[in-house]
């Protein structure tokens, strides 16, 4: 008898929690859709506040796209520094190759390589526009040289960078030691300024566009005024007020997103063969990335977010201030 | 269903809208608030529905004392009460359907229920054949009898009125009466405020006179003592 009514309590339970699932989705999906019509029935209101969203995201976006670009081709590099350390004299082949393990045992250093005067001379030979030159010469004018690699860490560490320099500069045999890396650090550096200025700068833009999202919102309630007191008379909770208000800045928010990351796809088509040119020049291949599909659905989500932000601050402040009715 | 205890009104700055007001209406009554205007019919209907407290004095409504209802549970006291106002109060872009319909889709009735529901209070109040028209298209008792519509369409157990007759004559005011008095045969408490006394004297129903903030004459007794 109890295990009788016990599954009747239970499977009226679980009706009437179908019926709860189903009303909940009935009022979001009628909120969201009144949302929507509400925006239509403003056309220029609308568009104007998602465009204002969309190039306000889409200025940190273009930073994190040209952030994006700039690492890839920092990365080209494996992320390892080379020094070139010349050697002076002529301490051949046996010599040089005993100055080229002592540097290896350096910490920090991951491998040097020598390269022989004969075999730059005739690497440079090789070469049409000094293979005429050359021959003119008396005697080989270029040294002995040992490629030095660091380890990848080393590259930023400008101090470790700096003591395995003076190291290598110490040797007596050594006459020059120039960092070929050096710019590639103080770009990654650069980037690492750059990229916390960028989320500042992303942090600010999302302020302001909640406060945009919030100011349309504030003047569509100043609106609809008459419409809230009636449907509050008429025993609307808090939240069914508040919902096609809150799908609203949702709407405005995502349309923003998407729309600044077509606006950033057409910066990229503009600004590629600029920068390709300017890439060839350095004999490089390198083609602009445009926005992933991750970057796409992160503009979208974060326009949605700050949207739907903006609407729940003005919503319920203006809620609070509208407990008593006229 | 309805008790003042001492109840006392004061708005900001001014004078007692209501002094010290006790009355009792019971359940399944018809009644009528009358007095001129700023004698405090409508804030007595206000004070019901919560729109407003009281500053002094208590009010229990169907066994509920009013002070205790939270914000939260606000919403749902009032689906119990529906609400007549003389201005309407309907919504000039949606259409007479919508209009009805807003009690039920705040209350979350599935379409099914609403359109049934729906029909059957236009059908009562004889506009099923204009529901999908807009207010401004309707005369002013067809707009009343909307407004009529839309308090009664979530079956309350009490429909307050604030002169719903007001702009209307007297032909139309015996049609909206002859509509309070069906819900009133169904067991609704009905309290309907009005200084119309044409109206009054169409129907032998218990009168609540009001003068500056106080009863001044209660006909409850006068009726019960009659033959």
């Amino acid at each position: 008898m109890n295990a009788v009514t016990g599954a009747r309590r239970g499977a009226r339970r679980k009706r009437s929690a179908v019926a709860l699932a189903r009303s909940w989705l009935r009022a979001h999906g009628a909120a969201a859709v009144s949302a929507l019509r509400q925006l239509r029935r403003q056309p220029v209101n609308t568009t104007s506040t998602v465009t204002v969203i969309a190039l306000a995201l889409a200025l940190p976006f273009v930073g994190y796209i040209a952030l994006g670009n700039l690492g890839s081709i920092v990365g080209d590099w494996d992320r390892a520094a080379t020094l070139s350390v010349f050697v002076g004299g002529d301490p051949g082949p046996d010599a040089l190759a005993r100055l080229a393990d002592d540097m290896q045992l350096i910490p920090g250093v991951g491998g040097a390589d020598i390269v022989r005067k004969d075999a730059a001379l005739a690497e440079l030979a090789a070469d049409e526009s000094f293979g005429n030159v050359l021959p003119l010469l008396d005697e080989n004018p270029l040294p002995d040289l040992i490629v030095v690699r660091t380890d990848a860490a080393v590259l930023t560490d400008s101090q470790e960078l700096e003591a395995i320099r003076a190291r290598i500069a110490s040797r007596p045999e050594v006459s020059a030691v120039v960092m070929d890396t050096a710019w590639i650090g103080r770009l990654v550096a650069l980037m690492a300024i750059v990229e916390r200025v960028l989320v500042l700068l992303t942090v600010g833009i999302g302020v302001g566009v909640a406060v945009v999202v919030g100011n349309t919102i504030r003047l569509n309630i100043a609106m609809r005024e008459d419409e809230i007191v009636i449907s509050k008379l008429f025993g609307a909770t808090n939240g069914y007020v508040r919902r096609p208000f809150l799908y609203a800045g949702l709407w405005q928010g995502l349309a923003g997103g998407l729309l600044a990351a077509m606006f950033v796809v057409v910066a990229c088509i503009l600004v590629k063969p600029g920068v390709s040119a300017l890439a060839s020049t350095y004999g490089s291949a390198f083609e602009l990335a445009f926005p992933s599909p991750a970057q796409w659905l992160g503009a979208v989500v974060i326009g949605g977010a700050l949207g739907l932000a903006g609407a729940a601050l003005s919503v319920s402040s203006h809620l609070r201030h509208q407990d008593r009715l006229p | 269903m309805i008790l003042f205890d001492a109840v006392s009104k004061r708005y900001d700055g001014d004078q007692d809208a209501l002094r010290d007001v006790s009355m009792e209406v019971a359940a399944g009554e018809f009644v009528f608030l009358t007095g001129h205007s700023g004698a405090g019919k409508s804030t007595i209907l206000r004070l019901i529905a919560l729109i407003e407290h009281p500053s002094r004095g208590q009010i229990v409504v169907d066994g509920r004392n009013t002070a205790r209802i939270s914000a939260r549970e606000l919403p749902y006291y009032r689906r119990q009460i529906g609400m007549i106002f003389q201005d309407h109060r309907l919504l000039p872009d949606r259409t007479v359907f919508d209009n009805v319909a807003l009690p039920l889709v705040v209350a979350g009735h599935s379409p099914l229920e609403i359109s049934k529901r729906v029909r059957a209070a236009l059908d009562k109040v004889g506009l099923l054949s204009k529901e999908r028209r807009l207010p401004p298209a309707l005369s002013s008792g067809e707009q009343q009898r909307v407004g009529i519509a839309r308090a009664v369409v979530n079956r309350p157990k009490l429909l307050l009125a604030d002169e719903p007759t007001g702009n209307l004559d007297p032909a139309l005011s015996r049609e909206i009466l002859r509509l309070f008095g069906q819900f009133h045969q169904v067991g609704v408490t009905v309290v309907i405020a009005t200084h119309d006394i044409g109206l009054i004297n169409q129907v032998p129903a218990r009168t609540i006179a009001l003068r500056d903030g106080n009863v001044v004459r209660d006909t409850h007794a006068t009726l019960e003592a009659l033959p």
